[in-house]
């Protein structure tokens, strides 16, 4: 064994560091599907745009961020993995009665000011209906 | 020997990578018809950019609460009542008169000003008392003396009675984007309209798509190559007395739905099936059964959380 592992030192030590760079690859994309982002869409004149992608995987202690929605501001609170709307001008206030969501099929919209945050992440449905 | 050793696991971890490369999936999310539209496919990103125009197209046309600069809509029709209208928004008005046949009335494009009515009271806006009764019935009687005539590009309301297409405007835009993706060869896409209505192929390696249900999660739909739409009370609904009432209106009696919660129609033609999901809101069991077996459309239906009814005993379908 110690014969053949000298014999072999050096094509054992180039396909280790190949096996090492694929894992790391495979970790990455592994990794990146992991990922828990909240896209706001907004509806504007010249069709939907992305206002912002928060990134909700990397987030540890909770924080409020406002943004600016056709002029108008609304006040988000982020955690580890979700997001809710606490504070926004529209009619209805449905944005914030729905309350966190971390769920990629439960979208928060709002109609009134035309914007929708939507998260993204593995799930085990394709779709929810 | 050695050098096939060697070369074989160099290999593997090549073919590893390519395993993690990224396949061909363009997706995009937009916010039409007061909705999110998500759009998965498998295709290039002309492909992507032909269905966004096809949806954001139908979407203009079937608006009825503003007017677009670039198309005559619903909206400019009810609002001028007669107008030459482009090709494709002829052909969503006579497929509308066509599914108004094909329901025996229980979708009628010409509900608009009912429909109305019950948009203020979702909206709070309105209450429901006998001043609001009689003002829905007002609007049933010019509903039911008007008519939609449609000769050559010219479409005229006779009568006082406005147009909304809301009950078949995704799922005819479904249809065309179906079309366009049959004809292009697509075989793997998922484009969701609102959770309502929802077109799929396939997934890679001819898999079945995982439909999970909001509202009862202890069931799930493995679909593949089918049209899904749901109506649902839990949707944008009234309260009345206490009692929940879905914002589906029965246009004979001018009365929001309760007899069910939830409908799911299956099938091939997504126009066909938005436009009956509204229909089958208001009729019983037996009647859901005849019409559903005619058009062939598969089916479940709940009530108070029970599975009350459906057209097979699995959730498999394909």
């Amino acid at each position: 064994m110690i014969n053949f592992l000298k014999k072999y030192l050096k094509e054992i030590i180039l396909i280790g560091s190949i096996c090492l760079v694929s894992l790391t690859l495979l970790l990455i994309f592994k990794g990146k599907s992991e990922d828990v982002n909240a896209t706001i869409y907004v509806k504007t004149d010249e069709g939907t745009k992305i206002l912002e992608v928060i990134d909700l995987s990397k987030v540890t202690n909770s924080y409020e961020k406002e943004i600016v929605i056709n002029g108008k501001t609304v006040k988000l609170e982020i955690k580890h993995n979700a997001i809710r709307v606490i504070d926004a001008p529209c009619k209805h206030k449905d944005c914030i009665n729905q309350g966190w969501t971390s769920n990629k099929n439960k979208p928060i919209i709002c109609l009134d000011l035309g914007y929708t945050i939507v998260i993204s992440r593995a799930d085990d449905a394709d779709v929810v209906v | 020997m050695k050098r096939l050793f060697v070369f074989i696991l160099l290999s593997i971890p090549l073919l590893l990578f390519l395993f993690t490369c990224k396949d061909n999936t363009k997706e995009d999310t937009l916010f039409l018809y007061d909705t999110i539209v998500n759009i998965k496919i498998n295709g290039e990103s002309e492909d992507l950019k032909e269905i966004e125009k096809i949806l954001e197209l139908y979407d203009k046309l079937s608006d009825n609460y503003k007017e677009h600069k670039d198309v005559n809509n619903i909206y400019s029709i009810n609002k001028k009542r007669t107008l030459e209208c482009s090709y494709e928004l002829i052909e969503l008005l006579n497929y509308s008169l066509e599914m108004k046949e094909k329901t025996q009335g229980y979708f009628n494009p010409l509900i608009g000003k009912v429909a109305f009515l019950y948009k203020e009271l979702i909206n709070e806006e309105r209450t429901y008392n006998q001043e609001f009764i009689d003002e829905v019935n007002s609007e049933l009687d010019k509903m039911n003396n008007s008519s939609i005539t449609i000769e050559d590009n010219l479409v005229t309301i006779n009568g006082e009675a406005d147009i909304d297409l809301g009950a078949i405007a995704k799922g005819f835009a479904l249809k065309k984007v179906k079309e366009y993706l049959d004809n292009k060869g697509i075989k793997n896409y998922l484009i969701n309209a609102g959770s309502s209505s929802i077109i799929m192929g396939e997934k890679s390696n001819n898999e079945y798509y995982k439909v999970g249900l909001k509202n009862y999660t202890d069931r799930v739909f493995l679909m593949k190559n089918k049209s899904l739409g749901t109506s649902s009370i839990f949707e944008q609904s009234i309260m009345i007395d206490g009692k929940l009432f879905s914002h589906i209106i029965n246009p004979f009696t001018g009365l929001p739905s309760n007899i069910y919660d939830t409908i799911y129609l299956i099938g091939d033609d997504p126009a066909l099936i938005d436009a009956f999901t509204t229909a089958l809101f208001s009729l019983d069991l037996d009647e859901i059964k005849r019409i559903t077996s005619k058009y062939n459309l598969d089916y479940v239906i709940y009530k108070d959380n029970i599975k009350v009814a459906s057209s097979s005993e699995g959730d498999t379908y394909d």
